[in-house]
């Protein structure tokens, strides 16, 4: 059974959300391969806050939910590292290893994650992309 | 089944030699799972010498991880392909020799481990798998 945060997240996404497309990219050009995963989230521009605060107009904020991350076991198996390396591999990255693609348009990248996590469980991922 | 879906059962840069076998992470929850058709990829392939990947499979996770699919590739870009099918036959369980696989045993779990020789340079492996 989801986390009541889950669970509540998911029903205002189905409400107010839209799909798009998370990427993991793994190796290096040409010979990339892409780990995508179709998700639920809100996506919204920067409010006046963030702009006077001096982030590009062209960013856009993500708030997703964990659910089809965990579904689809995103981004599939790993080698397994130890502590403190062993990071939760279904966050999503900021630094260019992850994209996402929105409404058709070109990948944007990561550039800052806020994962939410409420008694060690992954609630909700609160993200910022830029391209 | 559970969760019919696709899966990537490892995805990596390839460069310097895995001389001990890496178990990937395992994909779970997988009851009930009849079919699988496995995708193995090697992208670019140069420099190395050999490099393997075995698809593994059990019942629980407190079996034991059962090898049932085997990919080898050396020194050039390759795609290799099979599905492993779940049949009421008895399965002979042993080690897999190279590019074979071991119908009639799919468990509840996925994983892969990998290994290789040599350095490979800009080289990326993926192995995906449809589930059903």
């Amino acid at each position: 059974m989801a986390h009541p945060a889950i669970a509540a997240l998911d029903s205002a996404l189905a409400q107010a959300g839209e799909d798009f497309i998370l990427r993991r990219v793994i190796g290096s050009a040409p010979n990339q391969v892409n780990i995508d995963v179709t998700c639920r989230a809100r996506i919204d521009a920067m409010t006046e806050k963030d702009l006077a605060a001096g982030i590009p107009a062209t960013d856009l904020n993500i708030i997703m939910s964990p659910t089809q991350i965990n579904d689809a076991q995103w981004p599939g198996g790993t080698t397994p590292a130890l502590p403190p390396f062993n990071v939760d591999q279904r966050i999503p990255r900021a630094g260019g290893v992850d994209k996402v693609l929105i409404r058709g348009q070109p990948p944007r990248a990561v550039v800052f994650v806020d994962p939410k996590i409420v008694g060690g469980e992954l609630v909700r991922i609160n993200m910022r992309v830029s391209g | 089944m559970d969760s019919p879906g696709d899966y990537v059962l490892a995805s990596l840069s390839v460069s310097t030699a895995i001389t001990t076998s890496q178990a990937q992470t395992a994909i779970t929850g997988l009851a009930g799972m009849r079919e699988v058709a496995l995708e193995a990829e090697l992208l670019g392939g140069t420099g190395g010498s050999t490099f393997t990947a075995v698809v593994r499979s059990r019942v629980g996770s407190g079996g034991t991880l059962r090898e049932i699919a085997r990919f080898d590739f050396t020194t050039a870009a390759a795609k290799s392909c099979t599905i492993v099918k779940g049949a009421a036959s008895i399965a002979a369980l042993a080690a897999l020799s190279a590019n074979s696989v071991l119908q009639n045993f799919l468990g509840t779990e996925l994983d892969c481990i990998l290994s290789s020789t040599g350095t490979y340079t800009n080289t990326t492996f993926v192995l995906r798998a449809s589930v059903s």
